[in-house]
């Protein structure tokens, strides 16, 4: 991979959340960049921390949430070190984010052509009038039949994938460096998810921002990525050019998930073993996070600190036994 | 079979004439979209949802001519699994309870076997028997499902209607569910129908595959033939919409325009003329019949073989 100065860059982010009198470390030691027009997967399973982190980088994280150390790159600032003020202005105009709740993300009292006219007035300063007719404009782009009439509607009177669409027109508006979709097809129908797919590829072609696309689906990762990072249990595993991690897997834990891919194209042999990786997912080890359940596992896998190997140019595999 | 709704002056038809077979021992696969009716069609055949015309034929005899306690009967032959293990099990039940309540509720065995039954039942879907006594609430995701699975087995029933039993479950729970039903299938001989929109899932578990839009069957047939060979431009577009997770291998997307019409207002003729690229005049008149093109490869398509 060419070397790229990277647009954003996590170093040694951790997060902790609290659970009765204790904290739990949620995010732990994450680290990995994003370049310029890259387009990166972060997946995993649920628990993963995958959210969580694109959290952090919006600024998002609940009140009760704490950031216990690390940084967050993004254009030589760090993002962690804003004030909210600055923060704000940094989201939307240059760090856009689209969620899974696509009916949640909409308010459902205001016309959706009045919503996205509002990204316009507020980040652009356009007036009113102005704000609007770009708003119906981007709509249209946006692959929305009808968009004049589409925009004075409600969501409700919307199907989700026509929601997801006004929403990713939102996320453009203001033309961001860096777009962040968190599983920005969940629950929407094989069909339209494809097409909402190609549209978010469409854009970031279109506007060359970079892409961080929070899925769990690898077969989403393999068509649209460039890079992956695999997460598991709040630490990163693996991460690899997307040919490099589904060619040779790495880390076992990724050799485990590529295991229980399920394809249309072919039939796959079903393991006999119980690999269901995610359940009771241990967030209190101070090593790395797979050893209890890792075929790997070594004595310095409990200790703290996770190793960071180079197996290929450009592909790392946190683990000890990779080496 | 058919199934409509009324609200107010509409009537939603959510299954909308829909005729086929199940054999002994196989695994038919049921596909489509939300809404596309495969979960009432379930529903009519257990009649969770009693069906406003036609039949349902168990081992010969019409299961909606039964009176609730002959049917009350014949459901310790046919169970299912539902979606959502959260809204399935009693949260106030530990899995004893459930387990047993079946059980009880047929007469079927009691004391010392009825206790022997539930432990032989969770080894069956790899449960420790120690999980007897824990409340939903205390399981993970993939433990209430194979509870949800256990219930529906714990009977031994010749029909069991899976209704995506996998949909919410991480890729490696999945994977190891689908294991587990394949397994049970062959201990126990069971006939399973598999609800599904995850196609992926459809192609590691059966043996025929059935493609439903818009309340009706438009491509049913054996499961290797449907995925190799789809004829129908929905069933095409469907498959092709699917991500293959090996990276540089493309296959040509066909995406199809808009979103399903509503099932208040169906379109004449065939239900998916406005979205399909190969529409005919005829197409908006008629409704296509479901045809067999070459041996149990069965479409509802004009164009099709012409």
């Amino acid at each position: 991979m060419a070397q790229r100065e990277a647009l954003l860059r996590i170093e040694d982010l951790s997060v902790t959340f609290p659970n009765r009198d204790e904290r739990v470390t949620i995010i732990d030691r994450v680290s990995f960049e994003l370049g310029e027009k890259e387009i990166v997967g972060l997946v995993g399973e649920s628990g993963s921390g995958k959210t969580v982190t694109s959290l952090t980088v919006m600024g998002f994280l609940p009140p009760s949430a704490r950031v216990e150390g690390g940084q967050i790159w993004f254009k030589g600032r760090d993002l962690l070190r804003l004030r909210e003020e600055e923060m704000r202005r940094v989201r939307g105009r240059e760090i856009a984010m689209i969620f899974q709740s696509i009916r949640s993300a909409l308010n459902p009292l205001m016309r959706v052509g009045d919503q996205v006219a509002r990204v316009y007035q507020l980040q652009r300063g356009l007036s009113r009038r102005e704000a609007y007719q770009e708003a119906v404009r981007i709509l249209n782009r946006m692959g929305i039949p009808d968009a004049e009439r589409r925009a004075r509607a409600y969501p409700h009177q919307l199907s989700r994938g026509m929601c997801q669409r006004v929403l990713v027109a939102m996320m453009v508006a203001c033309r961001p460096a860096l777009l962040i979709a968190d599983e920005p097809t969940t629950g929407l129908d094989v069909t339209i998810q494809a097409q909402i797919f190609e549209l978010i590829k469409d854009v970031q072609q279109a506007t060359g921002a970079s892409l961080l696309l929070i899925t769990h689906d690898l077969g989403v990762v393999a068509e649209t990525c460039q890079r992956v990072v695999v997460m598991y249990a709040g630490q990163v595993m693996e991460s690899a050019p997307v040919e490099s991690l589904f060619a040779r897997p790495s880390h076992p834990y990724t050799q485990n998930l590529l295991r229980s891919i399920l394809r249309v194209d072919k039939v796959v042999e079903i393991p006999e073993a119980d690999a269901s990786l995610s359940e009771g997912v241990t967030y209190g080890l101070r090593g790395c996070r797979f050893a209890l359940r890792c075929p790997g596992v070594l004595p310095p896998c409990w200790e703290e600190g996770l190793p960071k190997e180079e197996v290929e140019p450009g592909h790392w595999a946190f683990c000890h036994s990779c080496g | 079979m058919v199934k409509s709704f009324r609200e107010g002056p509409l009537t939603l038809w959510a299954v909308n004439g829909v005729t086929f077979e199940i054999h002994p021992g196989e695994t038919v696969g049921l596909v489509g979209e939300s809404g596309c009716g495969k979960t009432t069609t379930a529903r009519c055949i257990l009649r969770l949802t009693e069906p406003t015309a036609g039949q349902v034929y168990f081992n010969g005899s019409d299961l909606t001519k039964l009176s609730p306690r002959e049917m009350r009967a014949q459901r310790r032959n046919l169970q299912m699994v539902f979606q959502d293990p959260d809204t399935s099990l009693n949260p106030r039940f530990t899995v004893r309870r459930t387990l047993a309540e079946p059980l009880r509720l047929h007469n079927l065995v009691s004391g010392q076997e009825l206790e022997e039954r539930l432990r032989e039942t969770m080894v069956r879907v790899n449960m420790d028997p120690g999980f007897l006594d824990r409340y939903p609430h205390q399981l993970s995701e993939g433990q209430k499902q194979r509870v949800g699975i256990a219930r529906a087995i714990i009977t031994e029933p010749q029909f069991v209607a899976l209704d995506e039993p996998t949909s919410s479950l991480d890729m490696s729970i999945r994977i190891h569910i689908i294991g587990l039903l394949l397994r049970l299938q062959e201990e126990l001989g069971m006939t399973y129908l598999f609800i599904s929109h995850d196609l992926s899932a459809v192609r590691a578990l059966c043996s025929r595959v059935m493609v439903m839009y818009l309340g009706r069957i438009v491509e049913a047939g054996p499961v290797e033939e449907i995925f190799e060979r789809p004829l129908h431009h929905y069933t095409r577009a469907l498959l092709s919409a699917i991500p293959i997770p090996e990276p540089g291998k493309r296959r040509r997307r066909i995406l199809l325009w808009g979103e399903p019409p509503s099932l208040f207002d169906l379109p004449e003729g065939c239900a998916f003329h406005e979205r399909c690229p190969d529409v005919e005049p005829l197409c908006r008149r008629e409704l296509p019949p479901l045809r067999d093109i070459d041996g149990g490869h069965l479409v509802a398509c004009q164009e099709v073989g012409r």
